[in-house]
């Protein structure tokens, strides 16, 4: 019986420490490398500070405590109010995408889970995020602060109208698929500057449509993580 | 010996089958709204196998249920109001919630479904319980009981459309709940006091609880209606049941909606009231003094009008009127709308008609609220433009919709809008970009069909197609497109940063000036359409144009690319390019496999040899597979006919019912006979052939007449094959009785469970083969019955 006792205690502690999500950080570090070389730098992502980031920011921290058994997973999973975390790959392909420098200012269009916010932060100078749900940007508040991210700037607003007071911005990023892009967004945006969107439903593999913004024309490219070329034309 | 079948209990029975009907109608609705439609239809389906079940208990325990029916009749009709009122609501509980979007992302989803499946099984298990056991005990009078089945079940059809007009359904399906309670206390004159005393009891809780608890919904917090309700200050303002759905108006000072609006336009996106049907975004309020900002000016939406100066104007499937306001914006003089929710257009013209800008009371509007195609089907006028709705929702729908029928983008559809333009009209249509791309590419494959249809040598000199980074507008045009107006879509382009994809004379780096689509494939794709026909059939997705024998439009997947999609995606993708037609692959596997189990089992106690029992099996299984497939063929083809496919339902399954019911009222007065079943399982086959051959050329030469004479030519054509569809399983439960009763059960657990099966089967074969293969299959399946009607029994009978 006596042997049994520390067993016990120490399934005790594992247990409540899975509940709870306070895991030692340094636990899912093997994750999150098997992660960053099999489902980010297998599929063709080279730039180094994205990868250093998605090694770095720990994935298990912005999920439901309920999913925390699956934030490594190569999916998005649900964070409820109809909203998910994405997919690791499409993060880190978002990231790339819009190029960014240490010197830059990011702006984030929902903020949902913090996790795009906190990638960001690893690589430039300020990442500002606005989220509409008052209750997912308290927590992900919650989590940078717990996490020590100093340089992430969370507001609770409409995300139309951008945070014109600490704009414009090198890049933004709209983390939620949207129907049109606001006006006051694009004014937001450098010259020469990139905003990238996501298009397509919550759990399906998305496409992503990046905005260039240059000698004031716009202009749009859709890029596609997975390439769909189906069709072989007959001879 | 047995006692009487009483008035008393004949009674009771219309009320249960009234109840069970109006409450499958009802769940269907508070289904729909909570997830969506086809999750509805999986539920059912398994509500529904309640019969089959009830069939194989009482196949097992017969002899203790019908020693103890006084107590069980009442009981279980009790239970079943109870299950499907306060039991029900537990369903909404943080415990039970499920959610249709998380079912392939998080494994508590399915604990949770089976959970919300049973709860959805019982109060169907315990009324066809009651079904069973009196139809076992009075199989003497069967043809009686069988007609009073079936006239509930068609009050119960019948009822549910005005009760659903008038009341939420929660409250309905309290209300239809009530109705089996009521059942129940008819069932209990024969039970002894004490036990009167017990169940009156709970009947009286169940009336309590109903009241006294608050109804909760359980809506998807992926439904539109769900995330627009976590934006700042989201309040509904106005909720209205209807058998087309629940309209509510939701306001909030985030709600924006300018959809695929230009990069270009730099005004402010008005905030305005957004409806939503079901749960779903329906559409916006939109009072908009200022005509000339709106945004659909800035949109793909506007490339008709850049190309032409329409008059008169017809704009299909308006809701909201978001295409009517910009008719008139691009002062069209004359514009008919075609809006089949006639709730929603009321709303607009009286509740609403100010936050809609007295949209639908404008002088130049004119709204008809009737579907869609039924409208092309018999209008006369000539449009200068017609204007379909924006197909696929923004980043796609995940394939929810793809078993649902939509005949205005059938190569019908098309061909009679074609022939309702005058000679310089023309037909728009807008999509979202979808990814990977599939509606674009149906469209076109689709418009090219009916130019060919038409006798259009060259089609490509009749569209014109544009996109920017977000939709793509197709606009068809009854004469080939001139200089002027390919100049001016160009321009159109150039001043709000869309691209041409097809145009007369296109230069190919036109296509990628400012929205780069780096998939060249999409541009080899659609260039191949437009010069061969069947280019589209090697694409990997179902792009071949729709339809009315198979009007699916939304169907894109392909069984046989099943491992070629499995390799571009992986399994947790996979399951959201096409959801519903999965959801109802899922159904009819479960529906397959519960119903083998309620076959099998019982016969464990019948036994498993004799000679009557595949004889009776598979008459019995092709009378359930006949008559639902019949009953979803006739649905279908007067959803067009009516204009309505809630009217559709309703009347059709009322009038098959009540037909049904005189005919096995009559069938039971004649002899029960091998040779009469014979005689009316032909004239049943002979109506079907006439179905499989004239119901369509009919349908079509009458679609214009006036109701008055379509209301007759459809009970004319419903009720004749349906009175002696009413016969045969009356009669042969009849002919079985006299060789084995115990097989009664069974026998009628069987037609229940192919009842069952029937309608998803139905699903995918009209998918697949389309409606007529369908109607072929249930010839075939009345054929059979024929075949295996003389080997039910080795005695010929007399009433």
């Amino acid at each position: 019986m006596k042997t049994q006792i520390p067993a016990i205690l120490l399934l005790i502690v594992l247990f409540t420490n899975n509940i709870s999500g306070q895991i030692n950080p340094e636990a899912y570090r093997t994750e999150r490398e098997r992660m960053v070389k099999e489902q980010i730098a297998n599929r063709g992502i080279k730039h180094k500070p994205t990868l250093e980031a998605m090694r770095n920011v720990p994935r298990h921290q912005f999920v439901p405590a309920s999913q925390i058994s699956n934030a490594y997973r190569d999916g998005p999973l649900p964070i409820g109010y109809g909203q998910t975390i994405s997919q690791p790959y499409i993060v880190a392909y978002m990231t790339e995408a819009i190029d960014p420098k240490p010197h830059h200012k990011v702006l984030e269009i929902g903020t949902g889970s913090g996790y795009q916010a906190a990638i960001l932060s690893q690589i430039v100078d300020k990442t500002y995020t606005i989220e509409i749900v008052p209750e997912l940007a308290e927590s992900s508040s919650k989590i940078f602060k717990k996490l020590d991210y100093k340089n992430i700037f969370v507001k609770t607003a409409d995300g139309y109208y951008g945070w014109e007071e600490v704009g414009p911005f090198d890049a933004i990023i709209v983390t939620a698929a949207t129907e049109f892009i606001p006006p006051p967004l694009l004014a937001q945006l450098k010259e020469g500057g990139k905003m990238i969107i996501p298009v397509g439903s919550p759990f399906m593999v998305q496409q992503l449509t990046l905005v260039e913004k240059s000698k004031n024309k716009i202009s749009t490219k859709s890029v596609m993580p997975v390439r769909f070329v189906p069709f072989t034309r007959s001879k | 010996m047995k006692q009487a079948f009483s008035l008393r209990y004949g009674i009771a029975l219309i009320l249960l089958s009234a109840s069970v009907i109006a409450s499958q109608i009802t769940l269907m609705q508070i289904l729909t709204i909570e997830q969506w439609h086809h999750f509805a239809f999986m539920v059912i389906s398994i509500a529904l196998l309640g019969f089959g079940a009830a069939g194989t208990v009482i196949s097992i325990f017969r002899k203790t249920i019908l020693k103890h029916k006084n107590i069980l009749l009442p009981l279980f009709a009790i239970v079943a109001g109870f299950c499907l009122g306060p039991v029900h609501r537990l369903t909404a509980t943080k415990l039970l919630a499920f959610d249709l979007y998380l079912l392939f992302i998080d494994s508590s989803q399915f604990w949770k479904l089976a959970a919300n499946l049973i709860i959805y099984f019982l109060p169907f298990f315990f009324a066809a319980l009651i079904i069973g056991i009196l139809f076992t005990e009075y199989v003497a009078d069967i043809g009686k009981l069988y007609f009073m089945n079936l006239i509930g079940s068609g009050i119960g059809a019948l009822l549910a459309l005005p009760v659903l007009n008038s009341m939420f359904p929660w409250e309905a399906k309290s209300l239809f709940a009530f109705f089996a309670v009521v059942s129940g206390l008819f069932f209990m004159k024969k039970a002894k006091p004490v036990y009167a005393s017990l169940i009156s009891l709970l009947a009286l809780s169940f009336v309590i609880i109903s009241w006294a608890l608050p109804y909760k919904l359980n809506i998807s917090q992926y439904k539109s209606l769900s995330k627009s309700l976590h934006l700042p200050d989201a309040a509904i303002i106005y909720e209205k049941p209807d058998v087309f759905g629940l309209t509510q108006v939701l306001t909030s000072p985030a709600l924006r909606y300018a959809p695929g609006i230009s990069l270009s336009f730099d005004g402010d996106v008005p905030v305005l009231p957004a409806v939503f049907i079901n749960g779903d975004f329906t559409g916006v309020l939109n009072n908009n003094k200022d005509r000339n900002s709106h945004p659909a000016n800035y949109s793909t939406f506007a490339l008709p009008y850049s190309i032409c100066k329409p008059d008169s104007v017809l704009v299909l499937n308006a809701g909201t009127g978001y295409f009517v306001d910009q008719a008139l914006q691009n002062e069209a003089y004359k514009i008919d709308v075609a809006e089949p929710n006639k709730a929603l257009v009321e709303m607009m013209q009286t509740v609403f008609s100010e936050e809609s800008g007295m949209l639908y009371n404008h002088e130049n509007v004119c709204v008809h609220t009737i579907d869609s195609r039924t409208f092309i089907s018999s209008t006369k006028q000539k449009y200068d433009l017609i204007i379909l709705p924006v197909l696929d929702a923004f980043g796609g729908v995940s394939g929810l919709y793809a078993m649902q029928e939509n005949y205005i983008l059938t190569i019908e559809g098309f061909n009679q809008m074609w022939n309702a333009l005058s000679p310089d009209g023309c037909i728009t249509v807008s999509s979202w970009l979808d990814y990977p791309v599939r509606t674009p590419l149906k469209i076109c494959t689709t418009l090219i069909q009916m130019l060919k249809d038409n006798n259009i040598s060259d089609p490509k000199q009749h569209i014109a197609m544009i996109k920017s980074w977000s939709t793509t507008t197709f606009v068809v045009t009854k004469s080939p497109l001139n200089e002027q107006q390919i100049n001016a879509a160009r321009l159109f382009c150039d001043s709000l940063y869309f691209d041409p994809v097809l145009l007369p004379g296109i230069n190919y780096d036109e296509r990628n000036k400012y929205n780069t689509f780096n998939d060249p494939a999409f541009f080899s794709l659609i260039d191949s359409i437009t010069t061969d026909s069947k280019a589209y059939r090697q694409y990997e997705f179902f792009i071949e144009p729709s339809t009315d024998n198979c009007p699916y439009f939304n169907h894109f997947f392909r069984l046989k690319t099943l491992p070629v999609l499995r390799n571009l995606y992986n399994n947790q993708t996979l399951p959201f390019l096409e959801l519903g037609y999965l959801i109802v692959i899922v159904s009819l596997l479960q529906v397959t496999l519960l119903s083998l189990l309620f076959i099998l089992l019982p016969l464990f106690k019948l036994k498993f040899s004799g000679k009557r029992k595949m004889p009776v099996l598979i008459y019995f299984a092709s009378l359930g597979l006949g008559y639902m497939f019949i009953e979803i063929i006739l649905i279908q083809r007067f959803i067009i006919y009516f204009g309505s496919p809630v009217i559709s339902v309703s009347w059709v399954i009322a009038a098959m019912m009540v037909s049904s019911g005189a005919g096995s009222y009559f069938g039971g007065k004649f002899e029960a006979s091998k040779n009469n079943l014979l005689y009316v399982l032909m004239i049943i086959l002979f109506c079907c052939s006439a179905i499989l051959i004239g119901l369509n050329p009919l349908i079509n030469a009458s679609t214009g007449l006036p109701t008055s004479y379509k209301i007759i030519i459809a009970l004319i054509v419903i009720a004749l094959p349906s009175f002696f569809m009413g016969i045969p399983f009356p009669v042969a439960l009849k002919i079985i009785s006299k060789d084995n009763e115990a097989l009664i059960p069974w026998a009628w657990g069987i037609n229940g469970c192919f009842s069952v099966i029937a309608s998803p089967l139905a699903a995918l074969l009209a998918v697949e083969a389309g409606y007529t293969k369908v109607m072929a299959i249930a010839t075939v399946a009345y054929f059979l019955a024929l075949l295996f009607s003389g080997k039910l029994s080795a005695r010929q009978l007399t009433p």
